[in-house]
């Protein structure tokens, strides 16, 4: 049984024109399949969130096709797509993007009103999620009251309320403690093996990688498979951001020894003062 | 979406009272200047309201009494009182004029009354007598007080002086207060011994008062003569047309005004929720569902305005007819329709704003936190 739940092709994003031109998403090709759970890892302005926007419908690619559940959604026309979006698709932001008037179970049936069926239904779905995600005495508060764990689960519940079979997480865990993290990881993994959806999770959290199915390397918009290669991760030594010497674009010789850098500007600050960053 | 709507304007409730509170003060302009010219249209008909005529008779082609002049022989009104039907027939004279007083001038109707007609003489009195003599005057008790005049103070009719002899209530308006004096006086200023202006028809019991009018203009040469209603509508009517542009005018101002306060609120709104309006996007809500929902918006903050504003009315005019007395306020059901069907424009004019708005927020904002 065919279980790909979305086949993108030589997708691209390009923005400006002629000199100016910058290319975020470069020729990008993935198949996603239900149930999975797929990590977009790479540096800051790699193209993640252009590449993930354009998963979820919110911007038009320059070039390519994304189907999903066997509709192209690249040849639908703007008026067509918020109907995907409400149906086929539920996000988890990093900021958790919960309404503040509403309640956490107002919000968790926002999305349901979008959907065929309406709310009466949607009533028991949001009553089983918020028993699931440990919501149901925190049902009544509003979002200012909640602690950033409730509310990425909140957000979680909101995506799955319409049981779409994709979900797009932009750095779910990114403002959250370690422990609410690491929750709203398993959350999310459970998502994709119990409900059968797939889960496209962007994230600069390395704890995530274990629960990952597949782990997606992007770097200058280019996508790479990286649960293949081998990796091993260092610290840059000017910012101390973690890099993969295997996958790093900027290494130098220093003193006999490979230094490894998470960018150019890093790698020409180390060589203006080495003294200051080598030790 | 109107649940989220809801709440989020409820969650604001200090803007949405600062809001409702500025398109009130809009509105209470337009009612209030929309009151003023009711009241106003309204008073200047109030001797026709109050004298004892059933049908008017006045020269042929005259309509009504405002800034019109009629002249009819004096010996008509005797025979108007011989037509079948007519149980009396009082001729008074009527003229604009001026009247001069403690430095100030009025510009008045004067009503010449005979003697003896004292039933087309004031309906109501503050002081003094009703029925002026020769010599003597009796003025709208408002117009003395503004002037600080009383009871047997000199004043002047055009080149006559009079003595104060009435307070009357009842009888001022800002376009036509009117004064009234003995019919020799106001004949002698007018230089018109031997006419009267208009006679007032007092029908007999059970008479039609149509049917009436038809018979003395058929039975009386070269009079017009129409029932009451008729004669004072066409005073209100004229009254209207006169004031119909400044009203407008004014509407204009004040709707101008509760749109630009409509439209800034319903945009600030939107503007402060814009993060909001960007995952709702993202979620999957329609441009037209969020159009919908502005539009709700608008219409809230103006209908709320617009209670708002007929609330203060009704504590505002009262207040006003006192510390203001020469102003007459009415407010009407017209009046109110036509406040209501501007509140449903502006707001329509004003949701076009953060309508405009909402449209170019970008759902990948949502992104962005």
């Amino acid at each position: 049984m065919d279980t790909t739940l979305m086949q993108v092709r030589n997708l691209s994003k390009a923005f400006g024109r002629g000199h100016t031109e910058v290319r975020a998403v470069n020729d990008v090709s993935l198949d996603v399949r239900r149930g999975e759970l797929i990590l977009v890892m790479g540096p800051s302005g790699s193209g993640k969130t252009t590449l993930v926007s354009m998963l979820g419908t919110l911007l038009k690619p320059s070039a390519g096709r994304i189907v999903l559940d066997g509709v192209d959604v690249t040849r639908l026309d703007e008026a067509a797509l918020p109907a995907v979006r409400a149906r086929k698709i539920g996000f988890v932001f990093q900021a958790f993007n919960l309404m503040e008037a509403l309640t956490v179970e107002e919000n968790v049936l926002f999305p349901a009103q979008l959907a065929p069926g309406g709310t009466a239904g949607a009533r028991v779905r949001a009553a089983g999620l918020l028993e699931r995600l440990g919501l149901v005495e925190r049902r009544h508060a509003r979002p200012p009251t909640l602690s950033g764990g409730e509310k990425q689960r909140v957000a979680i519940a909101r995506a799955l309320i319409n049981q779409p079979p994709l979900i797009l997480a932009d750095e779910p865990t990114g403002n959250l403690d370690s422990q609410s993290g690491q929750e709203v990881a398993m959350i999310l993994h459970d998502v994709a093996r119990d409900a059968d959806c797939a889960v496209i999770l962007v994230t600069h959290d390395p704890r995530v990688e274990e629960i990952a199915d597949r782990i997606l390397w992007l770097e200058d918009g280019a996508l790479r498979d990286r649960r293949a290669e081998r990796h091993s991760w260092v610290r840059c030594p000017v910012c101390g951001m973690r890099v993969d010497e295997w996958t790093a674009r900027h290494a130098a010789e220093h003193e006999g020894q490979r230094v490894v850098f998470c960018s150019q500007r890093c790698q020409e600050r180390f060589f203006e003062e080495p003294t200051a960053y080598a030790a | 979406m109107l649940r989220w709507l809801l709440k989020t304007l409820w969650l604001q409730k200090a803007s949405l009272a600062a809001s409702a509170a500025g398109v009130a003060g809009a509105f209470v302009l337009v009612v209030i200047l929309q009151a003023v010219f009711a009241g106003e249209a309204r008073q200047m008909v109030a001797y026709a309201r109050h004298a004892p005529a059933d049908v008017w008779v006045m020269q042929r082609g005259v309509l009504n009494m405002h800034m019109a002049n009629s002249f009819v022989w004096a010996w008509k009104a005797r025979r108007i009182a011989e037509v079948p039907g007519v149980r009396a027939a009082t001729p008074i004279l009527y003229s604009g004029a001026v009247v001069r007083m403690a430095g100030r001038t009025m510009i008045a109707y004067a009503v010449g009354l005979e003697p003896g007609a004292r039933r087309a003489g004031p309906w109501a009195m503050a002081a003094g007598r009703a029925m002026p003599g020769p010599g003597e005057i009796v003025l709208p008790r408002v117009f003395a007080e503004m002037t600080g005049i009383g009871m047997g103070a000199q004043v002047e009719l055009t080149d006559k002086r009079l003595e104060v002899v009435g307070l009357s209530e009842g009888t001022y308006s800002m376009a036509n207060p009117v004064v009234f004096v003995a019919a020799s006086d106001l004949a002698d200023l007018m230089q018109a011994q031997g006419t009267v202006s208009y006679v007032l028809v007092e029908a007999e019991p059970g008479q039609d008062t149509a049917a009436l009018a038809a018979r003395i203009e058929r039975e009386v040469d070269k009079v017009t003569a129409l029932p009451k209603e008729r004669f004072t509508r066409n005073d209100v009517q004229l009254a209207m047309q006169m004031g119909a542009e400044i009203i407008a005018f004014m509407t204009v101002i004040g709707s101008g005004l509760a749109v630009v306060i409509i439209a800034f609120t319903a945009y600030s709104q939107v503007a402060r929720r814009r993060q909001e309006l960007a995952i709702a996007k993202a979620l999957g809500v329609r441009n037209r569902e969020i159009y919908a929902a502005v539009g709700v918006q608008t219409a809230l903050i103006t209908g709320l305005g617009l209670a708002l504003a007929l609330l203060a009315a009704w504590v505002l005019f009262p207040l006003l007819s006192t510390l203001v007395p020469q102003i007459t306020l009415e407010l009407t059901a017209g009046a109110l329709g036509r406040a209501a069907a501007v509140a449903l424009i502006v707001a329509v004019i004003s949701a076009w704003v953060p309508a405009r708005y909402v449209a170019r927020v970008d759902p990948l904002t949502a992104f962005k936190g």
